[in-house]
């Protein structure tokens, strides 16, 4: 993309006023030069300035307030909702990293069970393997409940 | 009478315009046209609309973005015109 083809992807946003310092320098230094561009402003400042000038409904005050309210509210929320899943995500780290260690626990301790679980033995293996599978997948269907509860996945 | 005429055409195209330019927004789809609607009609800085909407700064960008490049498609189509208002 050479600095024509840049500037004007930054025409519209220009025009909203929604540039950052280094970028507006940039649209400014090219438009000094480029009468394209300089039409092409012109279109979006036109379109912007009628955006703005758009008949509004006014909207009962008590209702305005509500609105703005009830968006506050939605918006806290949405940010409780995001925290909440990183609960389930770590429960599923833990559970999986826990069943990990619990072979290397029940190696080490002097344990009853430790000597049945022989590390030689494919029974053994398999069904550890099978356990960890089961526990992560355990926790992912908990996981994938809390999330349609609250309506993240149908 | 004839000094009022060209008044009238003129906000009789000015209305045309607005209409038009009202309709797309409409057509807008909704995450687009809640961007425009807190830009321009509530005049609420990027920041602002970031918050309320609880987007990352960036994605408010890019919609308000897209939402102008379709706005501008679409009245130039109904139009049949350039932006030159």
């Amino acid at each position: 993309m050479n600095d024509h083809d840049v500037v004007c992807d930054l025409l519209p946003m220009a025009a909203v006023g929604a540039l950052d310092a280094a970028q507006q320098q940039r649209v400014d230094r090219h438009l000094k030069d480029c009468a394209v561009c300089r039409t092409e402003y012109g279109d979006w400042i036109c379109l912007t300035r009628s955006l703005r000038a758009l008949p509004m409904p006014l909207a009962p005050q008590k209702l305005v307030l509500k609105t703005r309210r009830l968006l506050a509210l939605r918006a806290a929320a949405r940010r409780n909702n995001r925290a909440s899943q990183l609960v389930p995500a770590f429960l599923i780290m833990v559970s999986w990293i826990m069943t990990l260690l619990n072979w290397f626990l029940m190696r080490l301790l002097d344990f009853p069970l430790a000597q049945w679980l022989d590390v030689s033995s494919t029974a053994v293996r398999i069904t550890y393997i099978g356990v960890t599978w089961l526990a992560a997948a355990s926790a992912a269907a908990l996981l994938g409940k809390h999330w349609q509860r609250e309506g993240k996945i149908i | 009478l004839s000094n009022r005429y060209p008044d009238s055409l003129e906000q009789l195209l000015s209305k045309e315009q607005s209409t038009c330019i009202e309709n797309a927004v409409a057509e807008l789809p909704a995450s687009f046209r809640e961007v425009i609607t807190l830009r321009f009609e509530e005049e609420m800085k990027l920041e602002e609309i970031a918050g309320v909407l609880s987007l990352p700064l960036g994605t408010v960008k890019t919609r308000l973005h897209r939402a102008l490049k379709l706005l501008r498609r679409s009245v130039s189509k109904k139009l049949g015109i350039g932006m030159g208002l």
